[in-house]
């Protein structure tokens, strides 16, 4: 080969050999930076505890972080991992952990995932009562000082409780409630006005207003952005101004609640109509607040809804505490915040509604549980007592724009519209009656408000369902009662291991009382058994079988 | 023989003396040692079997009624019949039996024989009414499909804890029972016979662990399905000085007491102090603003009465 050729070779290899080379370095210092990375992360002469949450909002891992160094601040010989997935995969992640009993130390309740049935949250995370009686110790200091960990929570757990386990599994961190948001700038340009009018015909006027805006002007404005989800829990919060009409009439047992079987003797005595004054306001008010949603809102999902509300193409949207935040950060534009504006006594519809839904029971929310087998548990629960105490607590929820889990702790004025209101009534009246007529009336509520049928027609239907051979009272009658028999049984076996534990003590907590209340919940479950038989004997004239 | 060899003589024959001694005594010593072998062994097999007992408790507590049968069904019979453990192993498994997700036939059939086997081997043992509840337990409810209660022969079981083991813990929970057989009945005069079992207890214990709890329950059955709606609210006052209504979610019963006294009786001052009750102690509750409109409007009643 000619010197030359034979030169131009050796370029041409080195040149070749100049990826190579440079894949190895890249490979090199992958390798060293992964190591050091993983060697500061996770130091294995600490304790490695590790939170899984779904909690992507803008801030909130950051938030999360400043509480875990913090913490970490005390407590040198830990180290807490975060581990945030987006909710799509987040169910996904626990029940493949949960299967493979490989779970994060800490995670937060998600209660779609396989975590939340009674059988798995007994298997694979550690009961909380005994805690949740000593004092956090964090609160030090403060006026929770000595206070159960349980008191110290605004709603005192009662969201929390699993009745057939009779057991805590997870500590609330926040508050979640439901508002109207609005742009003011949109709001102040369409209508004039600064604010959403209290009144409810004030209300229906500015709505009417911002339609003909659109009419007018050719904009697409959608009035109310609502998706899907946001809709029902509208009409719920007006349904129940109705329905406590109801109440005393129909409510055979006063527990608060209308059941299926109370709806069912309550038509089948004459005691309530479909075409009851009260019925038909309550039906027209949800059609003539529908007339305001993008038209095809069953179809829309919270992503879209808050997209048209962030564009400016949407004047309101229903919205939670929780996205608040992340919206307003969003947004150009300045949020207001309002209640939704409910009937008054010489308005439309106000002769026939009693009030606005109690918010009194508002329960807590973002719950996080401790995995049983996290071979760090004692520290897992620190943590949480630490993350759930006053100071911390009110810190946490100012950073991520929610409201505090704990009493007393302050909440940012921006959200002070958000406090639960306990002014209402919390009594509800569902025109359905288990799973088959509940199908049946969601596809007809929406075909009624889109004005596809007419309340009369809407009513035959509800009858039909409520009637029904194969779907409507008796099939519902006896899933009531399967229903029931299910919480009997797992009162039997609490009962029982509880007995045995008495009997030869191996030491389950607060086992004596834990007994009396499963015996006195399980004879009561019984009794509502026999309450359905004697009804279904004595007034329905159906033999169970 | 040598001098010498008589002088050694004394010292041979100790010697085979030893050794015919040793040789003798060989075989107890080596009968001690088995002994000796044989007790570690079964103090080995003892703590193995107490750890499996503890380890079965562990599952029983998370609810794993299929691992603790696993474990139980391996030590229950290697258990000396003498020892306590036998008891607790064979009872619990008896009712991890009965308690387990979908029972067999066969599961039932042989809880029962294991129970009836402890009430015969141990009637005096402070297990037996345990063992005669869980009995009573597998003839009332249904367990398979197919299964048919047999309220009967569940009563007698009931009656046996009452009337033969009156001061075991489980005779209240047996009063509690045997009245909710005639309770569950369709028919009124059954439903009072029922009552009468639990006012009679009570009668003769008003200071039993579960009285509040028996207040609370008869309160429920006058209040439906018997609709006297006077000696329900009296039994309901009854279990909440007795703090049974704070094992339930108390603002519902306080909210039945004071709604029930409003409508349906007209007992303002009931109504007034449960509203009250509502207000003061259940801040919280869904109730508490229809309480505290309702007692305005009777505290405004009353105000007009007396102008």
């Amino acid at each position: 080969m000619i010197p030359e050729l034979k030169k131009a070779g050796n370029i041409h290899r080195s040149k070749k050999l100049i990826p190579i080379g440079l894949f190895i370095i890249f490979l090199l210092y992958s390798v060293i930076h992964c190591s050091t990375v993983e060697k500061s992360k996770y130091d294995e002469s600490k304790i490695n505890l590790t939170i899984a949450h779904w909690q992507l909002d803008r801030g909130y891992r950051e938030a999360l972080s400043s509480i875990i160094d913090e913490y970490q601040r005390l407590h040198p010989d830990v180290q807490i991992h975060q581990l945030a997935v987006s909710e799509q995969y987040y169910r996904q992640l626990i029940n493949t952990t949960l299967t493979a009993e490989d779970l994060p130390d800490i995670i937060e309740l998600d209660h779609r995932s396989v975590a939340n049935i009674d059988e798995y949250l007994t298997r694979y995370f550690q009961p909380l009562s005994s805690y949740l009686k000593r004092p956090n110790p964090y609160n030090k200091g403060t006026d929770l000082e000595g206070t159960p960990w349980q008191d110290t929570f605004i709603d005192r757990m009662r969201t929390w409780y699993r009745p057939a386990l009779q057991d805590y599994f997870a500590v609330p961190t926040s508050v979640s409630v439901c508002r109207l948001f609005y742009n003011k700038d949109l709001l102040r340009e369409i209508t004039g006005k600064e604010s959403i009018p209290k009144s409810f015909s004030e209300f229906i006027k500015t709505l009417e207003l911002i339609k003909k805006y659109t009419e007018r002007t050719g904009k697409h404005i959608i009035p109310i952005s609502v998706s899907r989800y946001d809709a029902t829990i509208i009409y719920w919060r007006y349904i129940v101004g109705f329905t406590a009409n109801y109440e005393d009439t129909l409510d055979m047992d006063r527990d608060g609640i209308i059941s299926g079987l109370e709806l069912y003797l309550g038509l089948k005595d004459g005691k309530i109509r479909w075409d009851d004054d009260v019925n038909k306001a309550c039906y027209e008010l949800l059609r003539l607040l529908s007339n305001y949603f993008e038209r095809g809102f069953t179809a829309i999902d919270r992503d879209q809804r808050t997209l048209f509300f962030i564009q400016g193409r949407a004047v309101m949207m229903a919205g939670t505490s929780w996205e608040f935040t992340s919206i307003s950060k969003e947004t150009k534009f300045p949020i207001g915040v309002c209640d939704f504006p409910i009937p008054g006594p010489n308005e439309p519809f106000g002769k026939y509604t009693k009030g606005k839904l109690s918010e009194a029971a508002t329960g807590t929310a973002a719950g996080f549980s401790v995995c049983r087998l996290s071979k760090h548990k004692d520290k897992a629960i620190d943590f949480l007592q630490f993350l759930t105490s006053k100071r911390i607590n009110e810190d946490f929820n100012s950073k991520i724009d929610q409201i505090p889990s704990i009493r007393g702790a302050r909440i940012k004025e921006e959200l002070l519209p958000f406090m639960p209101d306990p002014e209402g009534y919390t009594t509800m009246m569902r025109w359905y009656w288990q799973d088959k007529s509940r199908a049946i009336y969601y596809g007809a509520l929406l075909e009624y408000l889109q004005g596809l049928i007419s309340f009369d027609e809407f009513g035959n239907i509800i009858e039909n369902a409520l009637n029904d051979p194969h779907y409507g009272w008796r099939y519902s009658l006896l899933q009531d009662i399967r229903q029931m028999r299910t919480t009997v049984r797992m009162q039997e076996r609490l009962i029982s291991i509880l007995n045995l534990d008495l009997l030869f003590p191996r030491k389950i907590p607060d086992a004596d009382k834990k007994l009396k209340e499963a015996v006195l919940k399980q004879i009561r479950e019984l009794h509502k058994i026999d309450i359905y038989r004697y009804i279904a004997k004595n007034k329905l004239n159906f033999k169970l079988e | 023989m040598t001098v010498r060899t008589k002088r050694q003589l004394p010292v041979i024959i100790s010697l085979l003396a030893v050794m015919s001694i040793l040789i003798a005594a060989s075989n107890p010593l080596v009968a001690l040692k088995s002994l000796l072998c044989k007790m570690s062994t079964h103090k080995q097999g003892q703590k193995n079997t107490e750890d499996k007992l503890k380890e079965a408790w562990q599952l029983l507590r998370r609810y794993d009624l299929s691992g603790a049968e696993k474990i139980l069904a391996e030590i229950k019979d290697k258990i000396d019949q003498d020892l306590p453990q036998y008891i607790e192993a064979n009872l619990i498994y008896a009712a991890v039996l009965c308690n387990k997700d979908n029972p067999k036939k066969e599961d039932i059939e042989r809880a029962e024989k294991i129970l009836r086997q402890l009430i015969s081997r141990y009637p005096q043992n402070k297990a037996t009414p345990y063992a005669i509840m869980q009995l009573a337990r597998i003839y009332e409810l249904e367990h398979y499909y197919g299964d048919k209660p047999d309220i009967e022969k569940a009563q007698d079981c009931y009656r046996t804890i009452i009337e033969h083991y009156p001061h075991s813990p489980l005779a209240s929970q047996a009063i509690i029972r045997l009245a909710a057989t005639y309770i569950s009945s369709t028919e009124r005069q059954k439903i009072e016979d029922g009552i009468k079992i639990i006012k009679d207890w009570l009668g003769k214990h008003p200071n039993d662990k579960l009285a509040g709890i028996m207040h609370l329950y008869i309160a429920d059955v006058y209040f439906l399905p018997l609709m006297d709606y006077k000696k329900a609210i009296d039994e309901y006052i009854k279990a909440d000085k007795l703090g049974a209504v704070d094992l339930l979610q108390k603002d519902l019963i306080y909210w039945r007491i004071a709604r029930t006294a409003d409508k349906k009786l007209g007992n303002k001052a009931i109504a007034k102090r449960y509203y009250r009750k509502i207000i003061e102690q259940l801040p919280d509750s869904g109730r508490y603003w229809q309480a505290k409109t309702a007692l305005e409007r009777l505290e405004s009643e009353s105000s007009e009465i007396k102008r």
